[in-house]
């Protein structure tokens, strides 16, 4: 075997992967031949920027579910209109002063529910339509951290690279929260599962939503940070000096999920409890006697004092003058809060598609093969945990499913008078990466079998992975570039394409297919020591060379 | 009663803009109008609102418009806040409004004109009796529980040749602030017993069963035998039987000629800060003259040339065919009467930006 690597995204020349050596253990001589986790952080950063990157070039503007009022907040954050004055806030949202250009971004979302319509339809935007105007935004409550990030390239460049600016800036928040906690996963002691079951996380929807100007983005990377961090230290509670990135990761992360929106705070109380039952609170109260622990824990508890402060504002912020419209409101007359609850866990598993890929305006699913082979690994995810033992190794995911089904079930149960069914699938991204992450940690302690017949399905399993992330975008690019209809097909995306993403479709989705493959090698020479992911040449030869 | 020719050519019109046939634009088609226009006003109007929104925006395919539905007087305190470009209303600015508006839109404050007539149809569940005929004085008696059983001798007496079911009147009324209630009370009132003391609510001791808002009006006639409402006619459409009404000497059913005809003889003259109103005469003959009259509220002044420019384009569109087209043949509201779009016309090339009206 040629050179190889045998961490994640490390060039270093591995050792030669004999089957049946690979554990599921990593040597401290491992971790130090990976260059660190800061260098790790940084090429995985570096790998999830660049795709979100090209999501946000194929993705024509605003075509994220409800990009428009978002960019029209985080413009108006930006502005240094961070509260709600009195008489702005009326039924179909808080009146902001935006420039033009902004104030008018729903004249861009002619594709969405439309499937069958290409980008084309969307006027230009022009760059010189810069004067302050009304604008107005359904997001005008949420707390404004990420949107005065997000809007800051609107305040020196206009038009639609202006719009692109702030996308970059969500996607590379995003993506930097991403990268935080898988790095973290590869410090556990046994972080093979874990880090499988992180991959699987991964769906193309989280890569497509962190893209969009929209915190859905932020809330689920930041969670999946907190919670594999937290893993990390809890496991290190003993020696946190050994974890200082953990701990910092950790930090970061809880101060920006808790300023994020006013349910992320829900979400780091799961990623916190779920954490916690891996290790025991024992574990807890040893963390607690670290300075730096102690730094991050005040840093955390003034963020999330912050983020409620917020929450109260907003409480007593002058309210709207009437009612949301029909259209924006979804109040079914007649039903009940614990009717509300019910029918939420009888849609639990209709949820999984959009876990896993739901694009555009909720209008166009992934390829139905690339649904099967994700609910295909999502099932093992909900079943290895019985394999776990001794079987208490599992109550953390027990737990992290339950809150799967049953927060949002209770949050729509609060819901349901005053705004009707407004619950979708991506709104449980946070809690279903804490699952999925929870169900490798439960079974973290199996061997990670490196027998050929093992390595031979692990290798096709994250090949078919890698080109369903590539079809998925090639996918979703076609829905823009021909739209979905009977009479477009991918010989009319080349030869009659109707509508180009910058650079174009073809050379985006090269693009794309090279970063994913340079993720799956990456990934599968880790979990096994240095083995490629595709031989390029014929084993036979290679003892020869 | 013949079709008139103005409403054939509204249809038609309409018919080929639906189709795409040709770009059913005002006047200013093709200037380079980009940008978002944000309006609240009266509930009633978003039916025309939207029909409009959608024949703008494809004309001028750089534009967006976002309406809130949230009330007339909020439209109102929105414009004159400087929450809102427009506002749309059921009734014509007030003097006081004129004053207000001064505040947001400049020394020259707001002014309204007229953009739709909303026709109002008096429905009902009735099982087999169709086109029954009622005046405002039977329809005031059955409001305020003067007449309990369609087969009253009142009722009786206005249908001679139809056979009245032994049946309970339900009068049902909408409780929120409309313009439709207020005509629908101008119209009881002109009836020889002066009708109810209705402005723009139902009083307390109407008779039947109220809902909420207008929205939900259809559904409870749907379910209420015996029902009896005043309802926009768009929302009754084909669902429900429509009386036949008097007005004048003559009982006239609700068509859109009969309303053209109606809104043709009514009054046009001058409103506060330079606008145009429009007046039915309820009650009276000729037409169907049982509606109420929709209003786009401007300013004056805007604060550039992009916005006068995005204003005017919308308004003028509103103002012209094709949007009057639109709005008769997909919200099946009527026009105005045609002097009053002349006036109004006029009246809107009184927009212009702050800078302009500076040098």
């Amino acid at each position: 075997m040629s050179t190889s690597s045998s961490g994640l995204l490390s060039t270093r020349p591995g050792t030669a992967g004999s089957p049946g050596t690979a554990q599921n253990v990593t040597t401290a001589a491992d971790r130090a031949a990976a260059g660190g986790p800061v260098r790790l952080f940084f090429r995985v950063f570096a790998l999830f920027a660049l795709m979100a990157s090209l999501w946000v070039l194929a993705t024509p503007l605003m075509a994220y579910p409800d990009e428009p009022s978002h960019a029209i907040k985080a413009a108006a954050v930006a502005r240094g209109q961070f509260m709600v004055q009195e008489g702005q806030s009326y039924g179909h949202g808080v009146h902001v002063q935006v420039p033009s250009y902004i104030a008018n971004l729903s004249a861009q979302t002619c594709t969405a529910f439309k499937k069958d319509v290409t980008a084309s339809c969307a006027p230009a935007i022009p760059t010189d339509d810069n004067y302050l105007t009304l604008g107005v935004t359904s997001a005008g409550l949420y707390n404004p951290m990420y949107y005065w990030l997000v809007g800051l390239p609107s305040l020196f460049l206009t038009g639609a690279p202006a719009l692109l600016g702030m996308r970059i800036v969500s996607a590379l928040l995003a993506t930097a929260f991403l990268a935080a906690g898988l790095t973290a996963l590869t410090r556990l002691k046994r972080p093979k599962w874990p880090v499988t079951a992180a991959a699987v996380a991964l769906t193309p929807m989280v890569f497509f939503l962190s893209s969009g100007i929209n915190p859905n983005s932020l809330e689920v990377a930041a969670t999946m940070a907190v919670f594999c961090g937290l893993l990390v230290c809890l496991e290190n509670a003993r020696h946190p000096s050994r974890v200082k990135p953990a701990i910092v990761t950790v930090g970061v992360a809880a101060a920006v999920l808790a300023n994020t929106r006013n349910v992320s705070l829900v979400w780091l109380l799961v990623a916190f409890i779920v954490a916690v039952s891996f290790y025991g609170l024992s574990s807890l109260w040893s963390l607690f006697r670290d300075r730096r622990v102690l730094t991050a824990i005040a840093f955390i508890v003034v963020s999330v004092g912050l983020g409620m402060l917020w929450i109260v504002l907003m409480l007593f912020a002058p309210g709207s003058t009437a009612a949301a419209p029909e259209g924006i409101s979804n109040v079914v007359e007649g039903a009940r809060p614990h009717q509300a609850f019910l029918t939420m866990l009888d849609r639990a598993f209709d949820f999984v598609a959009q876990y896993i890929g739901v694009m555009g305006w909720l209008e166009v699913p992934a390829p139905q093969a690339v649904i099967q082979f994700w609910s295909m690994l999502l099932m093992l995810a909900l079943l290895v945990p019985f394999m776990a033992r001794p079987r208490r190794n599992a109550v953390g995911f027990w737990i992290a499913l339950g809150a799967l089904a049953l927060v949002p079930a209770v949050i729509q149960a609060g819901l349901i008078t005053t705004v009707g069914y407004i619950w979708q699938g991506r709104y449980n991204l946070p809690l279903f990466v804490i699952t999925v992450i929870a169900a490798g940690m439960a079974i973290r302690f199996r061997s990670f079998n490196a027998t050929p017949g093992f390595q031979g399905l692990a290798r096709v399993v994250v090949t078919v992975g890698a080109i369903a992330h590539v079809y998925t975008f090639v996918y979703i690019l076609r829905r823009y570039v021909v739209g979905l209809r009977d009479t477009s097909n991918w010989q009319v995306m080349i030869t009659h394409p109707d509508w180009q993403p910058p650079l174009g479709w073809i050379l985006l989705t090269l693009a794309y297919a090279v970063l994913v493959y340079v993720g799956a090698s990456a990934l599968y020479a880790y979990l096994f020591s240095g083995q490629q992911l595709i031989r390029w040449s014929r084993p036979g030869r290679q003892g020869k060379s | 009663m013949k079709p008139t020719h103005r409403g054939r050519r509204l249809v038609l019109m309409a018919t080929i803009c639906a189709f795409g046939l040709t770009a059913c634009s005002a006047d200013e088609a093709g200037s380079g109008v980009a940008g978002s226009l944000t309006a609240i006003g009266s509930s009633s109007q978003n039916g025309p609102l939207s029909a409009w929104q959608q024949g703008w925006s494809k004309d001028f395919p750089g534009t967006s418009m976002r309406y809130s539905p949230d009330g007339d007087a909020i439209g109102r305190d929105a414009l004159f806040r400087g929450m809102a470009h427009f506002a749309s209303i059921d009734s014509q600015l007030t003097p006081e409004d004129w004053e207000k508006s001064k505040q947001a839109c400049g020394a020259s404050g707001a002014f309204a004109v007229p953009t739709s007539v909303t026709a109002i149809g008096v429905s009902y569940n009735v099982a087999g009796l169709r086109s029954v005929r009622l005046d405002p004085d039977t329809l005031s008696s059955m409001f305020d529980g003067a007449i309990t059983r369609w087969d009253d001798a009142r009722i009786a007496a206005l249908n001679p040749d139809t056979d009245l079911p032994d049946l309970e009147v339900v009068p049902v009324w909408a409780k929120n602030d409309s313009g439709l209630t207020h005509a629908a009370g101008e119209y009881l009132a002109s009836g020889m017993g002066g009708g109810m003391d209705i402005d723009r609510t139902w009083p307390d001791g109407t008779a039947g069963e109220s809902v909420a808002s207008y929205s939900d009006l259809a559904r409870k006639v749907d379910d209420t035998a015996g029902a009896v409402s005043f309802m926009d006619r768009a929302e009754i459409g084909t669902r429900f039987s429509t009386a036949t009404l008097k007005f004048g000497d003559e009982f006239v059913n609700a068509t859109n000629d009969a309303l053209t005809t109606a809104v043709e003889s009514g009054d046009v003259k001058g409103a506060p800060g330079g606008g145009v109103q429009l007046n039915l005469h309820p009650g009276a003959s000729p037409g169907y003259s049982l509606g109420f009259v929709g209003y786009h509220a401007f300013c004056h002044t805007y604060q550039n040339e992009a916005l006068t420019r995005l204003v005017r384009s919308w308004a003028f569109y509103v103002n012209g065919d094709g949007g009057q087209a639109n709005s008769t043949y997909f919200a099946q509201v009527g026009s105005p009467s045609v002097e009053a779009l002349k006036q109004s016309k006029s009246a809107l090339e009184s927009i212009k930006a702050a800078d302009n009206v500076n040098q």
